[in-house]
């Protein structure tokens, strides 16, 4: 996909990932043997580049890598294989503490569940002041406290002195998440990834949280990444999304392409499944089988195919590329490809 | 009779500040069969008043009155050793954040062999094959039984949860935010399989979420709580189509839809009040847009507007509906004066 | 997570840990002011007028008798908490200290070396207690160090899977990986963020350590291993053992130093039924 999303190769990307790839040891298992060796695939060769300032949407199936993913960018874990550049530099394999930090100062994360990302035992102050402590930066304890002060404002918490001395458990999940997302910003970093940012939100809190995030992410030229399972959210915070299934991603395109026009099947069924306040609104289902995928036992050829209403021998046998079918919409399969996108679903049948 | 009948429930936390009232006299109540959606603003009480009806509560927590009735047994009154052949067997809990609720040092089938063997009285064996049943109900993989919890992804976990609370077939299922974590299709599936079981062993079911589109999808009746109170129920169409309180007017103002793209996100100023000393009126009147002297100095009672759909709120401008629906809809209602 | 103020909270609430907590400081309170509180030094021969008082039964001055060798018996009772507190004390640190270290190191590096610790930890689990300890003071010499030592090396083994456990859980909460995000580094993360988070527990654990320590003391005086030079319950009862009080009806030598120590067992059992409780509710609150 390195090839369809970087084309010529370009330079001056903030993320370049090319090829990579998760895998886990699977442990013999306690009642089915297990061939030895076997590996549990999270993330399947991803290429992903982006550029200051652009935002990415990961949706896809529950289990399917884009938490896996997540940690990668952030590298809280290591690929086992493929590449990783950021800001031109190729972090695949650090070794030293300073080059770790140095990226470290630059990347950071917002976390799913604001209730626990917060050192209990920490005030407001002290959690925000820590990553200035641990980089060294500002030379007293009131300039730092000035940077902690001004991370505050910025998430809209103010008076930002009224803030410092509380404990987590003295405030509210939203306000919590700002301080998540203060402590985040305080090290002016230019990438951001956040995990489900909001999903342990409350609805009338959410669309605050959000503003901010889009906001900050804007006034600060961040490049973000944003995984969810809801779309609502990435529609609202992201120029482009990608489907993952099975830690390859399927589709990537506009969001808004992404959401009205879906081509490739698994995306198609995900955005036919988003709930709504009007079930009678509901566009057609396409059914995908209930077989449960697996990321060990991975099939040849397409992922999807076990489940795939459309599935026929080609998708079997050949491994499915990511290709562009216009305008940057990149699909990874041949059958939409080859049919330009009309692909339909009807009385059970595909047409 | 209904299977669960929640009477003028209190649930109150001791604190060092005071008593937070933090459910204060809420009733409703669940057929057999039926689905209930809980929804209201984080720190509203959801969870606190649904560990209070099946007594998992925080240590300082109490129950000052109300009646619980299952089944026509009033639960508040059952000794702890009964209550827990209760639990599980006749209704169980799927507790907010779920997914770290198992235990990381066992695998997860253990936590299963341990009901089913302990409550159900099965064998290992029996035990065993119930457990991959239930993985694959949820959609997992059963090969992936001996896992450690660490290694499932977020949605996993929360999907063995559910299986777990599932187990031993209860009568009533709470279920505290169970589908946060999962992708859209994956809940659907898991929500499905939760409607067939209702339909096929008449299994009622309680949902707390926060997301208002599941409880349209799934629930047949919904309660709108703001800070310990019940400030509309009614039946779930109803109350979203027709909302009474300006509350939950609110709400629908600040939910994202995807096929609504243009759709402005409205938030509600403020934030909801001390609980240890809530305000004397209407506890909403602070951060309400419509809030009258009235409404500050007393409470509202709460009345039923629709017989038929049951569907009632705590407003004093109950009158006035359709003008304050129309006003919600405006941004600039919201905006603080 | 167990916070320092509910462990406060769970000995208000609890009332046998309470009963337990209060029986530990009484005893603390007998062994530091012994001299003040027994009447004869537990080690002299008294004599009455002029000659040593053997085999009396309980009266005025000897509130529990004296011994075949003339010895106060109630005195012995009184500097019988010092040595059996010593061992308790000392031997419940040990375990602690070694317990969390091993469970954190760990629980918090996995991997290879957390594999390598526990399969020492299993390997010393399957290494019964009592005989252990006579053999390594048949070897060493008796002296209590020794048997602290014997303790040392195989106690910790509980504190240490379930410290592992802990950091098992706390190192999976967000917050750590927080602070790896922030680039802190292990050492940071192990002080600031782990260890406040599981000190409770490794303190419960050595409270537990305690009991079991000044039992095993006991059990390995009674048997004659002991340490002659301190005269501890557990030499107090291998002695009346041995002079055959019991033939002679001298229960008031036998049954004293056996109420105390089944009092500080019980004392550690009560705290650690009620902290079971509190640290592993799981399912059974369900
Ligand atoms: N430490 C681990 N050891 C083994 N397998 C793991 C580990 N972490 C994740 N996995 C597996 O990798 C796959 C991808 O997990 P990941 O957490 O990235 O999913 P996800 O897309 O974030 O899902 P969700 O939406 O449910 O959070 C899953 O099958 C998961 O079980
Ligand atoms: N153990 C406790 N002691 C004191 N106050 C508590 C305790 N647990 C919860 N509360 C308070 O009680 C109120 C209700 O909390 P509860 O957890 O029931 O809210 P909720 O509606 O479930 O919110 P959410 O949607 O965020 O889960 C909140 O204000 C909370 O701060
Ligand atoms: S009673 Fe008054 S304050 Fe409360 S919701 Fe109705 S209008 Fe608003
Ligand atoms: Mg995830
Ligand atoms: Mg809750």
């Amino acid at each position: 996909m390195a090839a369809s999303m970087n084309p010529k190769g370009e330079d001056g990307y903030v993320v370049e990932l090319r090829k990579i790839k998760k895998e886990y040891p699977v442990r013999q298992s306690l009642f089915r043997k297990k061939k030895q060796g076997q590996c549990l695939t999270a993330v399947n060769g991803v290429d992903l580049c982006l550029k200051e300032g652009d935002s990415l949407g990961i949706a896809g199936e529950s289990g399917c890598g884009k938490s896996t993913m997540g940690r990668l960018l952030l590298k809280l874990t290591e690929s086992t294989e493929g590449e990783y550049l950021f800001n031109g530099e190729d972090v695949t394999d650090l070794r030293s503490k300073e080059e770790m930090l140095k990226f470290r100062r630059q990347a950071q994360l917002v976390f799913q569940n604001p209730f626990e990302a917060l050192n209990p035992r920490f005030t407001v102050q002290r959690s925000i002041m820590e990553p200035l402590t641990i980089h060294g930066i500002g030379s007293s304890t009131e300039e730092r406290l000035g940077f902690v002060k001004e991370a505050l404002r910025k998430v809209n918490l103010q008076p930002a002195e009224s803030f410092l001395e509380k404990y987590p458990h003295q405030m509210s999940g939203g306000q919590l998440q700002r301080v998540v997302l203060a402590r985040a910003l305080v090290l002016k970093p230019i990438f951001l990834v956040a995990d489900e940012p909001v999903s342990m939100l409350d609805v009338s809190v959410r669309a605050g949280v959000l503003n901010l995030m889009k906001e900050i992410a804007e006034e600060m030229r961040l490049t973000t990444v944003y995984i969810s399972h809801d779309l609502s959210l990435l529609q609202y915070l992201c120029d482009h999304t990608a489907i993952m299934y099975l830690g390859q991603i399927v589709e990537y395109g506009k969001t808004e392409d992404i959401l009205t026009k879906p081509l490739h099947p698994y995306s198609k069924a995900l955005v036919a499944a988003i709930p709504t306040l009007d079930p009678s609104k509901r566009p057609e289902e396409v059914p995908l089988s209930n077989h449960v995928p697996s990321p060990v036992d991975l099939p040849e050829g397409c992922l999807l195919q076990d489940r795939c209403p459309y599935v026929g021998n080609a998708c079997r046998g050949s491994e499915q590329v990511l290709t562009d079918v216009g305008d940057g919409h990149l699909v990874r399969c041949d059958l939409v490809c080859a049919n330009n996108g009309n692909l339909k679903f009807e009385g059970g049948k595909a047409v | 009779m209904s299977l669960l009948d929640v009477r003028d429930m209190r649930v109150y936390y001791k604190t060092k500040k005071g008593i937070a009232q933090a459910v204060d006299g809420v009733s409703f109540s669940v057929e057999p069969g039926q689905s209930l959606g809980l929804v209201g603003e984080s720190g509203c009480g959801k969870s606190t008043m649904v560990n209070g009806i099946i007594r998992v509560m925080a240590k300082n927590a109490f129950i000052p009155s109300g009646e619980v009735l299952f089944d026509g047994q009033d639960l508040t009154l059952l000794p702890e050793k009964e209550m827990r052949n209760v639990r599980w067997r006749d209704l169980s809990l799927i507790p907010q954040a779920a997914m770290d609720s198992l235990n990381p040092v066992y695998p997860v089938e253990d936590a299963f062999t341990e009901v089913l063997t302990l409550k159900g009285n099965m064998t290992k064996k029996e035990a065993h094959a119930r457990t991959v049943e239930l993985f694959t109900m949820v959609g997992l993989d059963p090969d992936r039984l001996g896992n450690f919890p660490h290694e499932y992804s977020g949605g996993m976990k929360q999907r063995a949860a559910i299986a777990l609370a599932l187990a031993l077939e209860p009568r009533l299922v709470i279920a505290d935010e169970p589908v946060t974590a999962l992708d859209v299709i994956v809940q659907r599936q898991v929500l499905n399989e939760l409607k067939r079981l209702r339909s096929e062993l008449n299994l009622a079911l309680i949902m707390i979420t926060h997301d208002i589109s599941v409880v349209a999808e799934t629930c047949d009746n919904i309660v709108v709580m703001y800070a310990g109170k019940v400030v509309e129920k009614g039946s779930t169409q109803e109350v979203l189509e027709n909302p009474l309180h300006p509350y939950t007017m609110g709400l629908e103002n600040a939910f994202p839809d995807p096929r609504q793209q243009d759709k402005e996100l409205i938030s509600i100023e403020g934030s909801p009040p001390d609980l240890v000393n809530p305000p004397s009126g209407c506890r909403f009147a602070p951060r309400c847009p419509f809030a009258m002297e009235r409404c500050l100095a007393e409470e509202p009672p709460y009345e039923e507007v629709d017989e038929e759909h049951q569907h009632g709120a705590a407003c004093f401008r109950l009158s006035e509906t359709l003008k304050l629906q129309k006003l919600a809809k405006e941004v600039e209602t919201w905006q603080p004066a | 997570m167990i916070e320092m103020t509910s462990i406060l909270e769970f000995f208000r609430q609890d009332k046998f840990a309470l009963v337990g907590a209060i029986i530990y400081i009484l005893f603390i309170l007998v062994a530091l002011f012994a001299p003040a509180i027994a009447p004869y030094d537990p080690q002299e021969m008294v004599r009455v007028d002029g000659r040593i008082a053997f085999n009396r039964e309980p009266e005025k001055n000897f509130k529990l008798g004296t011994t075949n060798m003339g010895r106060d018996i109630f005195s012995q009772l009184i500097y019988g908490a010092r040595p059996a507190l010593t061992v308790g004390f000392t031997a419940a640190l040990f375990v602690m200290v070694v317990g969390t270290v091993v469970g954190l190191v760990s629980g918090y590096f996995g991997g290879k070396v957390d594999s390598l610790l526990m399969r020492l930890t299993d390997v010393v689990f399957g290494i019964p207690f009592d005989p252990f300890v006579i053999v390594l003071v048949s070897f060493l010499g008796p002296s209590i160090w020794n048997i602290v030592l014997a303790m040392a090396l195989l106690l910790w083994r509980d504190t240490a899977r379930v410290i592992r456990s802990q950091v098992l859980s706390i190192k999976k909460r967000a917050f750590v990986e927080a602070a790896r995000v922030s680039g802190a580094s292990h050492s940071r993360i192990i002080f600031s963020y782990i260890m406040p988070n599981i000190l409770p527990l490794s303190l419960l654990y050595g409270s537990l350590a305690i009991g079991w320590a000044i039992l095993t003391e006991a059990a390995v005086s009674f048997l004659g291993f002991g340490d002659p030079s301190s005269i501890s319950w557990g030499y107090m009862l291998h002695d009346a053992y041995v002079s055959q009080a019991l033939s002679r009806g001298a229960f008031y030598w036998m049954l004293p130093p056996g109420i105390c120590i089944m009092l500080l067992v019980m004392a550690g059992f009560y705290i650690s039924r009620g902290a079971e409780e509190v640290l592993q509710p799981k399912l059974r609150s369900m």
